[in-house]
Order: C-alpha cells, then sequence, then structure tokens
C-alpha cells in the first residue's frame, strides 16, 4: 500500500503542467488582489474595535498599522504578477505567498471569514515552495528547465508531486466542508430542512440590507421537496470528493459536479466562489499541459490559415 | 528539490488542513478552517441585524451594507452590528455609520435588529415578530 502511495505522489510529471498550473493560480492570485484591494483599504478605516485577528492575527488585539495595508496589498500585486511569469522566481514566489497570506488574513479579520479564498492561498502556498518556473517563463526559451541535464524520470518527479499535492489539498477542503455538516448538522442535515433554512437566513439578510439577494433561491425555499435531493447532492459532493483521485472519467465527472456545486450556490445564494467557479481550483487535476498544447495548435492553425488568405488575396 | 523534503512538506500542510476536521467543530480561522458555513441548523426564525436611516419626513428607509459595515461585504455588516451589541458599542458604530451618511437624505440612524421567520418572509408575510432598536443617533 505504501509503496502504491509512494508511486502515485512521485509518477513524474512534465515542468509544463506545472507551470501551466503556476500561470493559472498566479493570475488568479494577482488579479484577485487588485480587486480585493479597495476592500482592504474600507477595511483599514475600520474602528479597531472592529477588528477579530484571525489565523496569523489572532494574536493582534488591535489590527495592524493602516499605512501598511496599501504597500503590502501592491506587494501582493507585483510579487503576484513576477511569480506568475516565472520571473526571479525563487523570490518571487514566496513573497508573494507571504505578502497574499497577510493581506488575505487582513481582510478576514473583520468578523467575516471568506472561505472562498482558502483554496487558492494553499496551491499559492505549494507553488511558491516548488519549481514551477522551470518552463513558460518570461524570457525563456519554451521547454528549457533548469535541470537540463538531468532529465531521467525521477528528476521530473519534482513536477509530479507538487501537483498531487494541490488535488489533495483541494479534496480535503471539501472533505472538511462535508464533515463539518455531519459533526454540526447530524444526519438530519441530509433532509434538505437545514439547507432550506440557510438559503432563506442568506436572502433575507441581504434584503435586509438592501442588496441583491436571489429570487431562484427564495422562490425555491417554497418548494419542500426540491431540498433533500439537494442536500444529498451536496454531501455526495464534498464527502465525494476523494474520487478526484482516481480513474479519469469519475475524476472529471467529479469535477464537473463540484463545478455545478458552485453555480448552485451562486445561483440561489448569490455567493460566488470565484476560484471555483472560473475552474481554477480544478486545474490541478486537469491535464492542462495538454489543453495547452491543443490551443497553442489551434491558434497556429489559425494564424497559418490567415496568412494562406492574405497571399491568396495578394 | 529531494524527496524527504517533499514528503515533510506535504505532510506538515496536509496534517495542518486537516486538523480541524478534528477539533472544535465550528471553530473557523485562515486559511486553516473546518468549513462550518451553511452546516448548522438556524431553524426558520432568525435575527437580522441592520440599520435604518430616517428621513426628515419621518421615512425609515433599509441601508446598505457599505452604508453599515463601511465595506460593501454583507456578511461583515450583519456582524458588524451584531458584535457592536454584543460589545456595548452600538452608539460607536451608530455614529460611523452617521459619518458615512452626512450630506444624505437622513436625519437620524437607527441601529436594529428584527426577529424574522425568513420562509413565511418569502411567503409574503413581510413583517417582523420583533424589531428591536438597539442604538440611535443624528445625522449632522
Amino acid at each position: 500500500m505504501q509503496r502504491l502511495v509512494t508511486d502515485w505522489f512521485f509518477a513524474p510529471e512534465s515542468a509544463r503542467r506545472l507551470a501551466t498550473l503556476r500561470i493559472l493560480v498566479g493570475a488568479y492570485a494577482t488579479i484577485y488582489s487588485i480587486v480585493r484591494l479597495p476592500y482592504l483599504l474600507d477595511s483599514s478605516r475600520l474602528g479597531d474595535d472592529r477588528f477579530f485577528g484571525t489565523g496569523i492575527l489572532t494574536v493582534f488585539e488591535t489590527p495592524p498599522p493602516a499605512w501598511l495595508v496599501l504597500p503590502i496589498g501592491v506587494t501582493a500585486i507585483v510579487a503576484g504578477a513576477m511569480m506568475t511569469l516565472g520571473w526571479r522566481y525563487r523570490l518571487s514566489a514566496p513573497l508573494a505567498a507571504l505578502a497574499l497570506l497577510c493581506t488575505t488574513t487582513y481582510g478576514n479579520s473583520w468578523g467575516q471569514v471568506f472561505h472562498t479564498e482558502n483554496l487558492m492561498m494553499l496551491h499559492i502556498v505549494v507553488l511558491s515552495v516548488v519549481p514551477a518556473a522551470d518552463d513558460l517563463v518570461v524570457g525563456k526559451a519554451a521547454g528549457r528547465t533548469s535541470h537540463d541535464t538531468d532529465r531521467d524520470d525521477r528528476s521530473a518527479e519534482r513536477y509530479g508531486w507538487p501537483i498531487k499535492l494541490m488535488v489533495a489539498l483541494m479534496v480535503l477542503t471539501y472533505v472538511a466542508a462535508g464533515i463539518a455538516k455531519l459533526r454540526i448538522g447530524g444526519w438530519a442535515w441530509v433532509d434538505g430542512d437545514v439547507l432550506r433554512h440557510q438559503v432563506a437566513f442568506d436572502n433575507l439578510r441581504k434584503v435586509r440590507l438592501d442588496e441583491i439577494y436571489s429570487p431562484l433561491g427564495t422562490w425555491l425555499t417554497q418548494i419542500t421537496w426540491v431540498w433533500l435531493p439537494v442536500g444529498i447532492a451536496t454531501l455526495l459532493v464534498e464527502l465525494g470528493a476523494p474520487v478526484a483521485f482516481i480513474q479519469r472519467r469519475i475524476r472529471y465527472l467529479w469535477v464537473a459536479a463540484a463545478w455545478l456545486f458552485h453555480v448552485g450556490i451562486a445561483a440561489t445564494m448569490v455567493i460566488a466562489f470565484p476560484y471555483h467557479l472560473s475552474a481554477i481550483a480544478y486545474a490541478a487535476v486537469l491535464p492542462t499541459d495538454q489543453i495547452l498544447a491543443r490551443a497553442q495548435t489551434w491558434l497556429r492553425q489559425r494564424r497559418g490559415a490567415g496568412s494562406s488568405a492574405d497571399l491568396a488575396s495578394n | 528539490m529531494s524527496r524527504p523534503f517533499a514528503i515533510l512538506f506535504s505532510g506538515v500542510l496536509l496534517t495542518l488542513v486537516a486538523a480541524p476536521m478534528i477539533g472544535r467543530a465550528t471553530a473557523d480561522s485562515y486559511p486553516l478552517s473546518s468549513y462550518p458555513m451553511f452546516a448548522s441548523d438556524r431553524g426558520t426564525v432568525s435575527t437580522f441585524y441592520g440599520a435604518a436611516g430616517i428621513t426628515a419626513d419621518g421615512e425609515r428607509v433599509t441601508l446598505s451594507a457599505r452604508s453599515v459595515g463601511g465595506t460593501g461585504e454583507i456578511v461583515h455588516a450583519a456582524e458588524s452590528v451584531r458584535f457592536a451589541i454584543k460589545r456595548g458599542s452600538v452608539d460607536s458604530l451608530c455614529a460611523e455609520i452617521a459619518k458615512r451618511l452626512e450630506g444624505d437624505e437622513f436625519v437620524a440612524i437607527e441601529v436594529i435588529g428584527e426577529r424574522i421567520d425568513a420562509l413565511a418572509w418569502f411567503d409574503g408575510d413581510e413583517v417582523p415578530i420583533e424589531s428591536t432598536v438597539y442604538g440611535e443617533c443624528n445625522v449632522s
């Protein structure tokens, strides 16, 4: 069994596949940091009594100085962009991870924990310490790695295990959410009433704060029978996440189900999990290097067709 | 990058992420969480926290999350009111909201909590079971 796990975990992978993950997750985190900066600046103007330190800020009773927010926020953006491009990776990637951890933790320390950020942060932590910039790096020829002299299968395992770890972290976050439902709500959670009450509560909270709510979600709360299958499907997706480790077709089916689960959350509660909805959360289980190769071939063919058409018209 | 490093790093990270699953179920943190959202049964009746702006002719207007919490985040706004009530700092929150709304149509702000049957509300019964004003302040 141990041999099986070791062989699976250390199975060789291409530098390109890990590099595509770096680009996808890095670009997402960078854009996310830009989008969230106004929220962080708004938070920095709140009174000290509104601060509830979480994570690495738990030890703080008052918020860190407000003037730090902008420089750390900008660092997260700049280092994130450098990480995405693979530029000075050994410096930029850990710096991006540290700055992102600081900014997101700060943002989570005002009475609301955004569970939409956890997996992105964990994936960035993994990418920040692995050789994810051995391919697809700005200024370097594609396909050249820093280990060109050592190209046997064992050397390529360095690109494989980080991908497996990213998958394992994704699976764990889903399983944890499923287990929390059973630990807190018990098996009664499955009958759908808990979820129905949550959807009604969440939408009414939006109504009472004059915000956009989901007419679909509020309409569905009036239809009792819907919630039993929805409750079962939710737990199947969350507790069934470990199937992402097994056969490819089942894995893709689970990814589709998990993605639809987040579409459902957005449609019934106007709560967006952008990392998941963009499918970047699932990129580690998808053949991103093959998708990139196909996209490149398609682009080349299009350019070729365009050039031929230009020549013909001349 | 050696196998021992890979095993150590992966083992530590996976243990940290899995640990909240065996800790207190409702404990929440970041980036390590037990993901307790949507897990507890709230029942049909809950207290909804927010604030209302009072106009010169006495009209009560529900204030937005940005006006109440200062950030535009909905849960954050509701939690700000709930924590202010719990910590006894409603007056300070009310003054903060009033300051944000200076120059608007409001002459006063009320920080409120309303007990409402959410399912009944969306079935057309849009009347709170109980409404409590926790604090009031004027808008200059």
